[in-house]
């Protein structure tokens, strides 16, 4: 069926958008706020049956028919709906999408287990007939006789009231004829019709009953054949109201005793009259050619033709064996009402399906004449829909021609094309600048605008809102909350945020692992949210929004939070850290350990999540797109996932630059400055390099591997990527522009520094840097594989005295202990020169001090410190002390100088040397520490105070509390002693935490790489 | 927990480190104090009062923050232990000693010690606590030592050894 082939993917795509429709309102149907959600469910339901069986899919159709009998049900309130039910419907529209796909890929939609759900589904059908089948659940809503629903063109019978057709049950003849002057007879009529079913049951209705309940010329006249076993008192109870004007009563001639009504009010009977409907009725036969294959289907396309011109109120056999069942011979015999044509309706039935036909007008009214056969609901209810939802689908395709469906490989060649736009652009530009050709740069400057104009509008047709990928959510959180018993409120924000449709592929899978792992291990059960006080229900919240250029997306709920001490644990068994690590690391890097491949706490690895594939995962495929995730919990509170995502990848606002004369593009987002290599000179450190910019050191990146080493230095480009700077020295900065990024390309593989490459039109390819890789690669790495020790932490260290709980670990303070040992020998060195006589220096201690108990580790005896502030290459920061007691003051400075009176007062000469040797031991120090530990600290020009060191020290320690505001520092002290001359120093570093952890990592970096 | 020593005189003495404070008849001593405050409140009619050594302005509400530290929960923290033990109000008064600036040319340089005075002043006026005598703010390291049984002595000592009394 090549025809088929051509409609396949209109068909995909209409049965998807049909399938998500149903889908969305399922679950709105489930929350019960929307009484609309059905009839949107069965006009997509419908629809979909109908396409999948024109084209031919039969088992979709089958699926979709069952779905449909369920949703009747439903809509006629015949079916309650509970979870289960929406499970086994979901389930269905599973199987539909999977049959879609397969559609999609070129099957034909077979389903293995399709016999199977349609079974599920059946199952769920409310019986009328003789036999009663085990129906699950299914209590029918009663509603109180008297209250109305609003008819808007639906249906809505009453309870079915299940009778046993035993003894008891009598027929009657009822003839109704409404009161004149009654207002809305459609509603009064259907009020009657619902309060006798109250009852019993009507088998047959005069006119049609959706005629009754909805067509605006119902005359107000009724007859209904009605069986109960009330008794005729009761029937006419009912019928004793003053909307009725006149009512008839006679029972059908069986035996079967009265059952007694409560009140017997005086009966009204007035024999009424019938009126005749519109349209003929036509008694119509048919028999499907027996070489035809799938009858079933055939006969139901026939079906629904006729039903487009009118309404079929009788049919034999019945209408599910017609459509379903294999016994169905092909025969059908039929009453057709329409205002159509005979010619018309026979046209129909001249198909080359069908081998005989006959259609004949009938004569009399059908009221008690044709056997019965139809049942009140199913089929006829199906049928007169089908012909109400064709209607509004035809009304609703006139309104959809504003969109158009576009293939994305058509809109991917576009963009490609204007990308190329852009590429040529920048080389007329620069044709144009060569040449100077004034109406060359006219016509330019509006082709560029009109190429400027056609980028961003492919750029936002390449956006697309975030709901594409949230849609598919609220189900999978209702499944899942479902499946663990939890109580979930989903609550969904930012949809229309929108993102380039690359990034967006690529966010399905994080975020819905993210979710799943907020359901799974985040938002307890009831029980235990209630037990800490909590609401039963816990929050899930997805929200998206845009911050400057970027989307941010957060994932948070009101869970418990992340144990830190799981992960601190799972990860020791795990062998990701060793214990020193993990001592002293803070909660928000144990919450990092979560990124790390191969880490779950689940106990039990479910099926949704913790199979600890999941979070690093998602911080790759995060950082694939250019993006980065962070995750904040509040024990007992929740957690909180932030995403943040560059909406587009592909045009980029860059700086071109040479390095020695080689060019280069950085993109603008990562410039923070450019500035003049005079006004800011290259500082050495050690092996590194640095600049004094503002208060602020810079670390400074010589990119002599990529470029060579230029000679002609003049510009100084400041790089930032997140908080992280860095810079760069340039020969010249040309310009900035517009570029197309392209990746790099197989060939060449991945290149340590470049992000890729673009071609701004002159033809020269210009790489394009990777700031981020190249400030990280200058950074500390994070050295988290420890020297896996596995020794025990001490409660008291060697050399590390802990006064508090603060706790340094044995590794560390080896670390520390070391940098000090090198620190000070140099220290001692330069000292040692200067007064050309021994120094001994002590073992350093480490002293982790409460700052109550500060006093206690320093005499408070007048002593001279020269201060530092120091600065680490990212943000530690803290201070080095030179501390000198009072009486070495003036025996230092003797030997300095020259002099030899002991027996003076400290004079400003004192000062001077004092601070001049502050000055060179503190640079000893620091550059030790560079040269050999990778450590860079800067220290800033020294304040000098003869004073008690604990005023000073404590003066120190608040500048840095106001900051840190904990009751702890780290104090590291080295006593430096030249017993010649009774001269004593101490050199004390005061580590802000940050610094702390920054000479940590540095170190472990170090010993990991020394081997 | 307070050290106490015993000095030349048999008394004992308390000795308040950073963060910490003492409120009772004992002689009470702070070392160090830089930008630091050594905040007195004395009661004159029962020979009591409290000394804390505060070191910034202000608290961030954190429930284990030693009170001594900031001024605002050392303030509260003496005036409560000492209405616990008698006193009122009415007849607490304040002296102030420190808040010196050592450092200057640090950059970020804060004015630690001005804001503090800044901060005890605000703080006690507002309870209208008079601050009878203070010795606040230049560049000099402090010592202060605290006889509540003496008038509320307060004894300020620095490094060149010279001592006044406030």
């Amino acid at each position: 069926m090549s025809d088929l082939d051509a409609y396949r993917s209109l068909y995909v795509a209409e049965s998807r958008e049909n399938l998500e429709g149903i889908v969305s309102n399922l679950l709105i149907l489930e929350k019960g706020t929307d009484s609309h959600a059905i009839d949107e469910i069965f006009r997509s339901a419908h629809s979909l049956k109908g396409m999948s069986a024109s084209m031919g899919f039969m088992h979709m159709e089958e699926i979709c028919h069952a779905l449909e009998d369920v949703f009747s049900q439903i809509r006629s309130q015949k079916l309650d709906v509970t979870q289960s039910l929406v499970d086994d419907l979901l389930g269905g529209a599973d199987d539909i999408e999977q049959m879609i796909d397969e559609i999609e890929a070129g099957g034909d939609g077979q389903l293995d287990h399709k016999d199977q759900r349609v079974k599920t589904l059946k199952k769920w059908l409310v019986q009328e007939g003789e036999d009663k089948k085990p129906t699950p659940v299914v209590q029918p809503v009663v509603p109180e006789p008297g209250i109305a629903e609003e008819t808007t063109g639906d249906m809505y019978e009453g309870p079915s009231y299940e009778q046993d057709f035993g003894e008891g049950c009598r027929d009657y003849t009822l003839d109704i004829v409404l009161a004149d002057n009654v207002d809305n007879k459609n509603l009064r009529g259907m009020l009657i019709l619902q309060n006798l079913e109250s009852i019993g049951e009507i088998t047959r209705f005069s006119p049609e009953r959706d005629i009754i309940e909805d067509d605006e010329n119902f005359s107000g006249t009724i007859s209904l054949v009605f069986r109960t076993n009330a008794g005729e008192e009761a029937i006419r109870t009912i019928l004793n109201i003053s909307d009725i004007k006149s009512s008839d009563v006679t029972g059908v001639p069986k035996t079967s005793p009265v059952i007694p009504t409560p009140e017997i009010p005086e009966p009204a009977l007035i024999p009424g009259e019938i009126q005749s409907e519109k349209g003929t009725c036509y008694d119509i036969r048919i028999e499907i050619s027996p070489s035809v294959d799938s009858k079933n289907l055939r006969s139901m396309l026939l079906l629904q033709n006729l039903e487009v011109l009118g309404s079929i109120t009788e049919i034999s056999p019945k209408r599910d064996i017609i459509e379903d069942s294999s016994t169905f011979d092909g025969t059908i015999s039929l009453t057709l009402r329409s205002e159509s044509s005979k010619d018309k309706i026979e046209s129909l039935l001249k198909g080359s399906d069908v081998r005989t036909h006959s259609i004949a007008v009938q004569e009399n009214l059908p009221v008690g004449d044709i056997t019965p056969s139809f049942s009140v609901e199913g089929s006829d209810e199906v049928s007169l829909s089908k012909f109400r939802s064709t209607t509004t689908e035809k009304v609703e395709k006139k309104r959809e021609v504003k969109n158009i469906r576009v293939d994305i490989d058509r809109l991917d060649h576009m963009m490609n094309l204007v990308e190329d736009l852009v590429i040529n652009r920048g080389r007329l530009e620069q044709i144009a600048q060569e040449y100077k050709i004034k109406e060359l740069d006219e016509t330019l400057n509006m082709v560029g605008r009109s190429v400027s104009d056609l980028q961003v509008m492919m750029m936002d047709i390449r956006m697309i809102p975030l709901n594409q990928i949230f849609n598919r959510f609220p189900r999978t959180v209702r499944d899942i909350a479902a499946k663990e018993g939890k109580e979930v409120d989903f609550v969904v924000e930012g949809g229309d945020t929108e993102l380039d449709r690359s990034v967006l592929d690529g966010l399905n899978d994080p975020l819905l692992h993210l979710i799943r792992n907020g359901l799974d291990h985040g938002i307890e059960s009831p029980e235990v949210r209630v037990a800490n006080g909590k609401n039963p229900k816990g929050r899930l919240k997805l929200s998206a929004s845009r911050d400057k250029d970027n989307v941010v997306i957060v994932i948070e709920d009101d869970g418990c939070g992340v144990n830190v001490e799981k992960i601190k644990k799972k990860a020791l068994e795990r062998g990701l850290v060793s214990e020193d690590v993990l001592a002293s690391m803070s909660d928000q890097d144990a919450y990092d350990l979560l990124f790390q491949p191969g880490f779950s706490t689940a106990d039990k690895i479910t099926d949704i999540s913790g199979r600890g594939v999941g979070l690093d995962v998602v911080k790759t495929t995060i950082a694939s797109l250019q993006g980065t995730i962070k995750l904040e919990s509040f024990p007992g509170e929740g957690s909180r996932f932030e995403l943040v995502l560059p909406p587009t990848m592909a045009i980029v606002m860059v700086m071109m630059i040479r390095i020695n004369g080689k060019r280069c593009a950085i993109p603008i987002t990562n410039v923070a400055e450019v500035a003049s290599l005079a006004a800011f000179p290259i500082q050495n450190i050690g092996n590194g390099e640095g600049l004094l910019m503002r208060d602020e050191i810079i670390v400074l990146y010589r990119l002599d591997d990529m470029f060579g080493r230029s000679k002609k230095e003049e510009v100084i480009v400041v790089l930032q990527n997140v908080e992280k700077k860095g810079a760069i020295i340039a020969d010249l900065i040309e310009g900035q522009q517009e570029v197309v990024i392209k990746p790099l390309s197989k060939f060449v593989g991945t290149c340590e520094g470049v992000s890729g490459v673009t071609i701004p039109g002159d033809g020269e390819v210009v790489p394009v840097l990777d700031v981020k890789a190249i400030l990280r690669e200058g950074g500390q790495k994070a050295g988290r594989k420890a020297a896996g020790s596995g020794k025990r932490v001490k409660k008291v260290i060697k050399n590390v005295v802990t006064d508090t709980d603060l706790m340094i670990s044995e590794q560390q303070a080896d670390e520390l202990r070391e940098l000090g040992n090198i620190g000070a020998a140099h220290a001692a060195t330069t000292l040692s020169t200067i007064l050309s006589t021994m120094i001994q220096i002590r073992v350093p201690e480490i002293i982790l001090v409460n700052l109550a108990n500060l006093r206690n580790y320093l005499d408070d005896v007048k002593a001279a410190m020269v201060v530092f502030q120091i600065q680490g290459q990212i943000k530690g920061d803290g201070y080095l002390i030179i501390h000198i007691p009072e009486d070495s003051i003036i025996r230092l400075t003797n030997i300095m100088i020259g002099t030899t009176e002991t027996n003076r007062s400290i004079d400003d000469m004192d000062r001077s040397a004092i601070t001049e040797i502050g000055n060179i031991m503190t640079s000893s120090f620091l550059d030790a520490c560079a040269t050999l530990l990778s450590i860079i600290m800067i220290p800033s020009p020294p304040s000098m105070v003869i004073d008690m060191p604990h005023a000073a020290l404590q003066s120190i320690i608040a500048t840095q509390e106001i900051r840190e505001n904990v009751d702890q520092v780290v104090l590291f002290r080295t006593e430096l002693t030249c017993s010649m001359y009774e001269i004593k120093a101490n050199i004390i570093l005061l580590p802000s935490k940050s610094l702390l952890q920054e000479i940590f990592a540095r170190m472990e970096n170090v010993i990991a790489t020394a081997g | 927990m307070n050290e106490t020593i015993s000095v030349n005189d048999q008394r004992e003495v308390i000795i308040i480190g950073i963060g910490e404070w003492s409120t009772g008849n004992s002689v009470m001593t702070s070392i160090g104090l830089g930008s630091c405050i050594g905040l007195v409140i004395h009661d004159d009619t029962k020979k009591i009062g409290g000394l804390a050594h505060v070191m910034l302005p202000k608290s961030s509400g954190k429930p284990n923050e030693r009170a001594g530290k900031y001024a605002d929960t050392a303030v509260e923290i003496l005036i409560k232990e000492l209405t616990q033990k008698g006193s009122k109000i009415s007849n607490m008064k304040a002296k102030l000693a420190g808040g010196a600036s050592m450092f200057q040319n640090f950059s970020g340089n804060l004015n630690i010690g001005e804001r503090n005075a800044e901060a005890l002043r605000a703080i006690l006026k507002d309870l209208s606590i008079p601050i009878i005598r203070e010795d606040l703010g230049g560049t000099i390291g402090r010592t202060v030592t605290y006889y509540p049984k003496e008038n509320g002595r307060y004894v300020i000592r620095q490094a060149d050894g010279t001592t006044r009394e406030i």
